[in-house]
């Protein structure tokens, strides 16, 4: 490959690689919380794509306007809001009552909300793809070419990862968030009120991946279909693993790592078929090898 | 062992008995509804996903592993030994005179559904080996990317049709009911025994507590593997019936939906009971049939099919049933002569008694084990 070329990959490894970070700090927050993978996540984040179509497919009024600045931010907000609930919901109504159930049922269930998810994704909205009626211009930058909404989407993902950062390291919800990671029990007895730790916890990760999910939708234009979010919440959740499952910076970096491999592998023109596959590898590598994570600190495992 | 061919045997000859009869009613058209349609709706499905159900039963349920990847074994046993009688077999076939055309394409589907199966088993070992040290959420990943990858694959390989589907291949199964039917009950029959010998033991106890079971000498990763190995072999050996009854394979027939209608299945039937995902094997697939008798509904300003909403309802059941249910129908009990006599045989006074506040060991003991 020419060096353009794959500096061309790498920026668009770069933006990918950030989607799937802001989609694996809700898997890592999650895990690290209750130690479940929430595979409606990546779900989640398509549910925040299909607001952004809907917002911008027809005319709400005037109110969102497909080019000010101001309406495609509402946008966004709204799609977080909407996920937020969604997440809430999920964890409410699925999960709540399986908190101390078995690791493989809650598994299932999740398995079984993502499905759910999907299929009425599905029936609602059709299986045709949905794209988002924008475009955005494109600067050259010494042979590679970003289009703005690129950078407008990096920008606004790397701010989104240092806002929750601080979230989570200096206020006192991310305090009671931590306390609950290292021992639920313990922080139960501290009067942490764990319930609402873990609703919020649902709550910021849905509206993350909703914001990822609006945000690929209106800057990417990647067309929207029910199995949108499947492969990019698996990855994320790869990403996650890759990082360090239960830490968040650790996911931003396996986020950004896997999106960055992706674009360099599934840049070369016979590999490119089998780019989803590399995600796959990459997971067994690192849980063979490295189970803890790059970020991650090695815990035994309680007999 | 000369009971158990003996018995093979039996089973060999019901399975041929009940083909021809079948054959003879459906296209003698003995009865209105028995059509070509309502018997492979009805009766071959089912079947397949019977074998489906129960060898994944044997990996989820009676191991406790948890392996979404049944789909690609599927895939992996269909696409492989329809590469084998396409660019083979076919060849073969026809240097063989005439008269023996018949011996020899028996024993050439034979062969194509070994190659499946073993095809399928050595994917599952490759698979297995690496991911079985993982743990139980990790694995569903793993397998998952495992059924994805395999998916890809067959949708970018010339050799085998790519995205347009592999087609032109023999259909030696013929009309199907000898071959389903001897295969599900083999599926059936394997996982039987291996439940009530020692072995049977190891596998529940790795998915009862993996350390209890490594501290006690259990072997678990070799279990572990065993028995993706076996419910592999299972998948792919009906991959290769479905491929040469079909004449047609597309990678679209073995999407992830397959894996999670399976893993509904066992679920359902209560993960680790055989006669469970038997009965969920077979009535979910007929279910799914009689949907579409249903009318067609117009929603939010466009028509559905009844059955546009069966994936739907499968999710459904699996959240409600791991909520409310998570043992399964029938949990981990089996469903036998013995339980149905003695569930017959229970007075009717007694049956109204609400049964007893503890569970009591020994019956549930009994269960389990039939004699």
């Amino acid at each position: 490959m020419e060096l353009s070329t794959i500096a061309q990959q790498l920026v668009n490894g770069i933006q990918s690689g950030a989607i799937y970070a802001l989609i694996a700090v809700g898997y890592t927050m999650v895990y690290g919380i209750l130690r479940m993978i929430n595979f409606a996540h990546g779900e989640v984040y398509m549910v925040g794509a299909l607001v952004a179509w809907l917002g911008t497919s027809r005319d709400w009024y005037g109110v969102v306007s497909h080019s000010s600045t101001g309406g495609l931010v509402l946008l966004i907000a709204t799609a977080m809001l909407v996920c937020m609930t969604l997440g809430v919901l999920i964890e409410r109504l699925a999960y709540r009552p399986l908190r101390h159930a078995p690791r493989l049922i809650v598994l299932i269930t999740a398995i079984g909300m993502s499905f759910l998810l999907q299929n009425l994704a599905l029936i609602l909205f059709g299986a045709d793809p949905k794209t988002v009626p924008l475009t955005w211009r494109t600067v050259q930058l010494g042979g590679i070419s970003v289009s703005l909404g690129q950078l407008v989407l990096l920008i606004a993902s790397l701010s989104f990862m240092a806002g929750l950062q601080l979230l989570v390291k200096r206020t006192q919800f991310g305090r009671a968030m931590r306390a609950v990671s290292e021992d639920f029990q313990a922080a139960a007895l501290m009067g942490v009120p764990y319930d609402r730790v873990i609703v919020g916890t649902f709550a910021i990760g849905a509206a993350l991946a909703g914001a990822g999910g609006a945000m690929t939708a209106i800057f990417v234009g990647a067309p929207v279909t029910p199995t949108f979010g499947f492969m990019p919440g698996v990855k994320a959740f790869v990403s996650a693993v890759l990082g360090g499952i239960g830490n968040i910076p650790g996911a931003v970096l396996g986020g950004l790592l896997l999106g960055v491999i992706e674009a360099l592998v599934g840049g070369h023109p016979t590999l490119s078929p089998f780019r989803d596959a590399i995600a796959f590898c990459l997971l067994i590598a690192v849980l063979l090898f490295r189970p803890a994570g790059l970020l991650g600190r090695a815990v035994q495992e309680k007999v | 062992m000369v009971r158990q061919i003996f018995w093979c045997g039996v089973a060999i000859a019901i399975c041929w008995a009940l083909d021809r009869l079948l054959q003879a009613a459906v296209y003698g058209q003995w009865f209105g509804w028995l059509t070509d349609y309502t018997y492979r709706a009805f009766i071959l499905v089912p079947l397949l996903f019977i074998t489906l159900a129960v060898s994944l039963n044997l990996i989820n349920g009676i191991t406790g592993q948890f392996s979404l990847g049944h789909a690609g074994f599927f895939a992996v046993g269909a696409y492989l030994s329809a590469g084998f009688s396409v660019y083979f077999a076919s060849g073969w076939l026809a240097q063989v005179p005439p008269a023996w055309q018949g011996v020899a394409q028996f024993g050439l589907l034979l062969m194509a559904a070994l190659i499946g199966a073993g095809a399928a088993a050595l994917f599952g070992l490759i698979v297995g080996i690496p991911t079985l040290r993982l743990r139980g959420d990790y694995l569903a990943i793993a397998t998952l990317g495992f059924g994805e990858i395999v998916r890809v694959l067959f949708e970018n390989l010339d050799l085998f049709g790519a995205q347009r589907g592999f087609t032109g291949i023999p259909t030696w199964v013929g009309f199907g009911f000898f071959w389903y039917a001897l295969l599900a009950m083999g599926c059936i029959a394997v996982s039987r025994n291996l439940l009530k010998s020692t072995h049977g033991l190891a596998f529940l106890s790795v998915r009862e507590d993996e350390t209890a079971a490594e501290v006690m000498g259990v072997p678990t990763t070799y279990y572990k593997v065993a028995a993706f190995v076996i419910g592999a072999m299972f998948a792919g050996a009906a991959g290769a019936l479905l491929a040469h009854r079909e004449g047609s394979i597309y990678p679209v027939d073995f999407k992830l939906d397959i894996s999670i209608v399976v893993v509904t299945m066992v679920v359902l039937g209560g993960q680790g009971s055989i006669t469970g995902s038997v009965l969920a094997g077979a009535g979910l697939k007929m279910l799914e049939e009689l949907l579409r008798l249903l009318p067609v509904v117009t929603l939010f300003g466009r028509e559905f099919q009844p059955s546009d909403f069966r994936m739907l309802a499968f999710a459904l059941v699996l959240i409600l049933m791991m909520i409310f249910r998570p043992q399964g129908l029938l949990g981990h009990r089996e469903l036998s002569w013995a339980t149905l006599r003695r569930w017959l045989s229970r007075s009717p006074k007694r049956a109204s008694v609400p049964p007893a506040e503890t569970p009591s060991l020994s019956s549930e003991g009994e269960q389990m084990r039939q004699p």
